[in-house]
């Protein structure tokens, strides 16, 4: 008698223990699986990845030096674009103080980075081709330069082109 | 009794499992480089622009050189040569001196190709201004997976007073007679 409720007890334990074991699988799996699914997703706040720290890509020319160095060249002083004028540098050197003036009259108005003042720190320099530059002016020194950026820009007689470059501190 | 340690037992190892996954999940912190592709488009874009500039301005300087070739001066600077020839003739200076030879990048990161032939247009105007028109097939700027195309395009004016600042640049050469 003692033994028949012995093993039926064993029994009924063992199915308490197998329903016991089933669910406990069952939790584990879907835990697991939920936590598969937030990992797969994308680095949302709903992810569980960590924060991506994005860097944008550090680049030169930047924008800003190609947006200044193009509203240089376009600009114009007695119907004169600013272009012609550093073009005109080639063939007659007066020329070359005309560019200049004009060239740091511009700047010295236009040009705000940073801490929004005018007058920021830049060198401006003019080649033909890809030679050295004949004439360099400005109160940055180009080996400083952290942002450079030019501009092609035909000469007058249809040979080598001239080159402006722009070389602004950041 | 049983039934109580067995719910202790898992409680426990559920909770070192989801310990377990916060240590692997927390704190990885990717780093990424981002906008390469952006702001390499942006810089095909500018030099693209800059073609178009190139071509605009290399058309003006023909016209300065076939007026000066033809003596032009003054006010009515454009009165020393007639409409068809001036077209022509600066058609052809600018074909062979400009066109020809192609734009050429300051980049050497980037890969710029220019139409070979240009459909050139110019209207005198009271012998004082002309205007002219270009266009050609498609400017090509590849680089670094992208290839940017815009199709060449300028319109402008030349007045005397501005081919006389040239003359007045030119006159210690022998770009003017």
């Amino acid at each position: 008698m003692k033994t028949t409720l012995l093993l039926k007890r064993g029994k009924k334990a063992q199915i308490e223990d197998l329903v016991e074991f089933a669910i406990a699988a069952i939790l584990m799996g879907v835990l697991v699986l939920v936590i598969t699914v937030l990992l797969s997703l994308p680095n949302t706040e709903l992810g569980l990845k960590g924060k991506v720290i994005g860097t944008v890509q550090d680049f030169t020319p930047s924008k800003a030096c190609d947006y200044y160095l193009m509203n240089l060249l376009r600009t114009e002083n007695s119907n004169v674009s600013f272009a012609e004028t550093a073009a005109y540098t080639k063939i007659n050197p007066d020329y070359i103080e005309i560019f200049k003036s004009n060239v740091t009259k511009f700047l010295e108005n236009n040009y705000k980075r940073g801490d929004n003042e005018p007058g920021g720190i830049w060198q401006v320099s003019l080649s033909s081709g890809l030679t050295n530059p004949y004439v360099v002016f400005g109160n940055l020194t180009a080996i400083n330069a952290l942002d450079t950026c030019s501009k092609t820009i035909p000469s007058l007689t249809g040979g080598a082109p001239i080159i402006v470059r722009l070389a602004l501190q950041y | 009794m049983k039934s109580k340690k067995g719910q202790l037992d898992f409680i426990i190892v559920l909770v070192v499992i989801i310990a377990f996954m916060l240590v692997v999940t927390q704190g990885v912190n990717t780093t990424a480089t981002v906008g390469f592709k952006q702001t390499t488009a942006l810089k095909a874009y500018s030099e693209a622009e800059q073609a178009r500039e190139y071509f605009k301005l290399a058309a003006r300087y023909s016209i300065y050189r076939v007026a000066s070739e033809h003596g032009g001066l003054g006010e009515n600077c454009f009165a020393v040569i007639t409409s068809d020839d001036l077209r022509s003739e600066v058609k052809s200076t600018l074909r062979s001196s400009y066109i020809a030879s192609g734009y050429q990048t300051g980049y050497s990161d980037l890969n710029v190709t220019t139409p070979k032939d240009i459909q050139f247009d110019i209207l005198r105007k009271d012998n004082k201004f002309v205007e002219y028109e270009g266009k050609g097939d498609f400017i090509s700027v590849s680089t670094a997976g992208i290839n940017y195309t815009a199709a060449l395009y300028f319109k402008d004016t030349v007045t005397c007073d501005q081919y006389n600042e040239f003359v007045q640049a030119a006159k210690t050469q022998l770009l003017v007679g």
